[in-house]
């Protein structure tokens, strides 16, 4: 117990490490990316393919000052960036990069990043309401109610996945998977239950992600023709940082997530390729399905606020729901 | 499947419920077949709980789904009496309705759940279960006091009773969790084991959880010292609401709380002298409260009070051996009886948005409507004790009950407050009998409750004239 | 025995009780705090806190329902029903009366004294694990033994979305 608990803190720093570099690179790997994608160079001058510019961004933002507008509940107005943190930070202490690799393996690791992950929406209404701005306001109640909606088909799909391996231990979950591409939980052809629907769960998970980290094509939250700049329209210097650190540490446990449950976690995709570290294997899958996030976002138009919640309440949740009788029936029946 | 026969009349009402939500989306539906519905249900669940027939008289704990329910006469008789207040509120609903508009078909699914939350309530052998039937009776409750958003009184009511009874339900859960501490378990029938080897008294734990538990109890039937809330919300309740919460969840909290205190003689032993004085100020308080009244409704609910003090008694004098319980069921019966005549009455008599409420509004009432007088009077007669009606014998077996278990104080003092209470009884007959009508008590709608009226004023005799029970 | 402060145990302990603080500090922030939707953010700290406590008493699955019900839908929904609240509303206090004074002040102060006391009084045992708390074993009980239970609460669920529907349904008039 006592030896877990500094396992968790010492986790918790390097977790910390971990958010702001990824932060900072995904960055530069967003504007490289949409340079590319619209034809222009992107960030180029300072260092080689313009690799210095996020640290120089940072030293930017911390040199600004924190502006704090008038009548806006403070307290709350300097706490909301802490606590959009919170939740990404202590989702990495469960998580499993390999086999080794795993800073507390908890037996409801599944359900404590969903928990962490459902208070941060708490976060987004704090800094919406202790703005006193109206646009910010709105994206706020615009991002939870988006957030309320998108996270009931991905427990949903998550729950499908725990009936397949019977546990919410994100380590068991990823051992079953192996040892080659054919046992992925994506894969329905030699998983226990032979659900074919699996890609499409999947998909589902993957869409729900996109949607619960507020990305494009679901970045209503902050849909700048209409509100201007989103829930965090106030926030200037690390303020504004925190915020862009806890989005992109978001995307990184999404990933996470999605590759732990479908893309079999550590395991190679065949098994003599097994010389490599598992950890490789895992953070190209989860890089890959990043820049699969920013292709997307910079390809596809936003959609409008109704048709996203229609998208969710009326069609993802039935089609998972569905996807859950049929996973539990099949189960039974093989 | 045995277990399932004992809940049938519960899956009765809570199937009926959901079924009532369903028709609810017929267009053409009219109110008053609604009601006429919601009375068939409650007649056929009646139907259904007097045929399951629970084998002879069992002890406590004669459990059912893995120990969490139990089943005994007592329980059967209990929930006999709930769903016959549920079917006569149901009854006073349909008649006041067609002077108040504010009815749906909601209002009659939710009076079966609080039904279906009393049964259970009734049954309960095991904490949680507990825990979980008084919720589901009180939200349900909650909801039917603030139905009528239109008029602030009826808000005042809810917020008083929610926000109380939200505390009550705290103290419940921390009782629980305590007992669970010290006894090991949540089950009666296990807590009951545990306390047989080991003393009450020495586990501080186990005296703390029962304490915050009775007080719990002792909340939700309106007893002294927390009985402040209960006139405010009768009186800002619509009236079949205030009818059944009289009535219904009485019945359920003391059949549950005899459950409780049969547990272990010890423990009833430390608690019987605290209930002496619960008893004994419940009581008068009661009655100071009755007697300072004006409004027929606020006079009620004091009134219930008074009887909460004299079912005390009835618990005082439990005995832990051969629990039947029939004292307590059929003081409750006399009492829903007349409770609930009193309010069919008042249904019709009412007017439109209960514009009839003040004792001077029903000057001389006897001459123009002579039958409901007579039988607003058998009503008073039997509340107030006077013989040949059930109220009387109820009262009586009560004080007999008491003068068994030794409690000679207490007998004594449950004589001197039913004498008090004819004050404020008898009040509203000489108000309807030797007072000059000053209007003609119009009546508008053809409706049930006049029926219901008589068929109360006979079974007031009628339980009076048949203690089986006992 | 009294760890160290700077052993390993000494450190939990230290954790546990910032554990207690915090729930508290939350506690008293819900209660104390003139705006509303600061009154919910110390709610949520409490809320926090108390599964932390969980975490504490060996059942993990508790505290994260805890965190996932309490912070992630319980206080959402609270602070979207407030969200509309005027964020300058004046401080409006009731009249001040005994029960906020001396007497609230003197029952608190029996009840923490009550408590304390029946803690420190009893006997307490070294209970043996009931089960290993795990997921499955939880889903399995509650199926089997509180199967009863567990088909109460969805009623209990029903009442409340209906009450809330017939309540919502139509605003006050006068």
């Amino acid at each position: 117990m006592s030896l877990t608990l500094l396992n968790v803190i010492f986790a918790v720093v390097v977790a910390i490490a971990f958010a702001a570099l990824n932060a900072a690179y995904l960055v530069w790997a967003e504007r490289r990316g949409a340079g590319r994608i619209q034809r222009r160079p992107g960030p180029n001058i300072n260092g080689p393919f313009g690799l210095f510019q996020p640290p120089l961004d940072g030293l930017k933002l911390m040199a600004k000052q924190l502006t704090i507008p008038g009548g806006a509940d403070k307290i709350l107005f300097v706490a909301a960036p802490v606590l959009s943190m919170f939740p990404a930070i202590m989702s990495f202490v469960t998580i499993p990069f390999s086999e080794m690799i795993v800073a507390h393996n908890m037996n409801v690791g599944l359900l404590m990043i969903f928990a962490f992950a459902s208070s941060g929406s708490m976060a987004l209404l704090f800094a919406g309401w202790s703005s006193r701005n109206k646009y910010a306001m709105m994206s706020a109640v615009r991002s939870v109610s988006q957030a309320v909606a998108y996270e009931i088909p991905m427990l949903i799909t998550a729950i499908t996945i725990v009936l397949m391996t019977g546990t919410m231990d994100l380590m068991e979950i990823v051992r079953q998977q192996g040892p080659s591409i054919l046992h992925w939980n994506i894969f329905p052809l030699l998983t226990n239950s032979h659900n074919l629907l699996m890609p499409f769960s999947f998909l589902i998970f993957f869409t729900c992600t996109l949607a619960e980290t507020n990305r494009a094509p679901f970045d209503l939250g902050e849909a700048e023709s209409e509100l201007v700049a989103g829930f965090h329209i106030e926030y200037g210097s690390m303020g504004f940082g925190l915020f862009f650190m806890a989005e992109y540490a978001n995307i990184v446990i999404g990933s996470c997530l999605t590759t732990i449950l479908f893309l079999g976690g550590w395991h190679p995709p065949l098994p003599f390729l097994g010389f490599i570290p598992g950890v490789v294997w895992f953070l190209l899958k989860i890089y890959i399905l990043i820049a699969t996030f920013i292709w997307i976002r910079w390809t596809f138009p936003r959609t409008t606020i109704y048709g996203l919640l229609n998208l969710s309440w009326k069609i993802l949740i039935p089609i998972s729901l569905f996807n859950l009788l049929l996973t539990a029936g099949l189960l039974k029946v093989f | 499947m045995l277990d399932f026969i004992i809940i049938l009349p519960l899956l009765v009402v809570g199937a009926g419920a959901i079924a009532l939500m369903l028709l609810a989306s017929m267009e053409n539906l009219s109110e008053g077949s609604t009601a006429l519905v919601s009375i068939g249900i409650f007649a056929f669940a009646f139907a259904v709980q007097l045929m399951v027939s629970v084998s002879g008289n069992v002890a406590p704990y004669e459990t059912a789904f893995s120990g969490m329910l139990t089943a005994s006469t007592f329980t059967k008789v209990a929930g006999l009496i709930i769903l016959a207040c549920g079917l006569f509120s149901c009854m006073i609903a349909q008649t006041y309705f067609t002077q108040n508009k504010f009815s749906s078909p909601e209002f009659y699914s939710l009076m079966m759940f609080a039904a279906s939350g009393m049964l259970l309530l009734t049954m309960a052998a095991e904490l949680i279960t507990l825990f979980i039937s008084l919720e589901i009776m009180s939200l349900a409750i909650y909801v039917l006091v603030g139905y009528d958003r239109s008029r602030i009184k009826r808000s005042e009511a809810v917020l008083k009773y929610l926000m109380l009874g939200a505390f009550a339900g705290a103290f419940f859960t921390m009782g629980a969790a305590l007992i669970y501490g010290g006894a090991g378990s949540t089950r009666f029938a296990l807590i009951s084991k545990y306390l047989a080897t080991n003393s009450f008294l020495e586990s501080p734990v186990l005296v703390a959880g029962t304490l915050l538990v009775i007080v719990a109890f002792l909340f939700k039937v309106a007893a002294f010292p927390f009985h402040a809330w209960v006139v405010d919300v009768y009186d800002g309740a619509p009236l079949p609401v205030t009818g059944f919460m009289a009535t219904g969840v009485k019945t359920a909290i003391f059949a549950v709380f005899a459950n409780f205190i049969v547990l272990d003689n010890g423990m009833k032993g430390v608690w019987v002298d605290y209930l002496f004085y619960v008893a004994v100020f419940t009581m008068f308080a009661g009655n100071l409260i009755a007697i300072g009244q004006n409004n027929l409704k606020r006079m009620l609910a004091a009134s219930g009070i008074v009887h909460s003090g004299y079912l005390i008694i009835a618990l005082v004098a439990v005995g832990t051996e051969n629990f039947t319980g029939g004292v307590i069921i059929f003081y409750l019966a006399a009492y829903a009886a007349a409770t609930l005549g009193v309010f069919t009455a008042l249904a019709y008599l009412g007017g439109t948005d209960e514009r009839r409420d003040s004792f001077d509004d029903f000057k001389g009432l006897a001459k123009v409507r002579p039958y409901t007088a007579a039988a607003i009077t058998i009503f008073m007669l039997s509340m107030a004790g006077i013989p040949p009606t059930a109220g009387f014998m109820g009262k009586f077996y009560i004080i007999t009950d008491a003068i068994r278990a030794d409690q000679m104080l207490l007998a004594v003092l449950g004589i001197v407050s039913s004498i008090l209470s004819m004050w404020y009884y008898l009040r509203l007959v000489i108000m309807m009998y030797f007072k000059e009508p000053e209007e003609s008590f119009e009546v508008s709608g053809v409706s049930l409750a006049p029926v219901g009226t008589m068929i109360l004023a006979v079974s007031v005799f009628a339980i009076g004239f048949y203690p089986v029970f006992l | 025995m009294n760890p160290s402060l700077f052993s390993a145990d000494g450190l939990v302990g230290l954790i546990f009780l910032l554990t207690i603080a915090i729930t508290i500090a939350g506690g008293i922030i819900a209660c104390n705090s003139e705006r509303l939707v600061r009154a919910v953010a110390g709610l949520m700290i409490c809320f926090i806190g108390v599964g932390a406590l969980y975490y504490f008493l060996n059942s993990p699955f508790v505290a994260m329902m805890q965190v996932l019900i309490y912070v992630g839908a319980v206080a959402v929904t609270i602070s979207f029903a407030i969200m509309l609240a005027d964020p300058e509303q004046s401080s409006q206090h009731g009249p001040i009366n005994a029960l906020s004074g001396p007497f609230g002040f003197i029952t608190a102060a029996l009840l923490t004294v009550g408590l304390a006391l029946i803690a420190l009084k009893t006997m307490w045992g070294d209970e043996p694990k009931v089960n290993d708390g795990s997921v499955k074993i939880i889903g399995t009980q509650l199926l089997t033994d509180y199967s009863m239970v567990f088909e109460l609460v969805s009623i209990v669920l029903l009442i409340s979305i209906i009450g809330a529907l017939v309540i919502a349904r139509e605003g006050r008039k006068s």
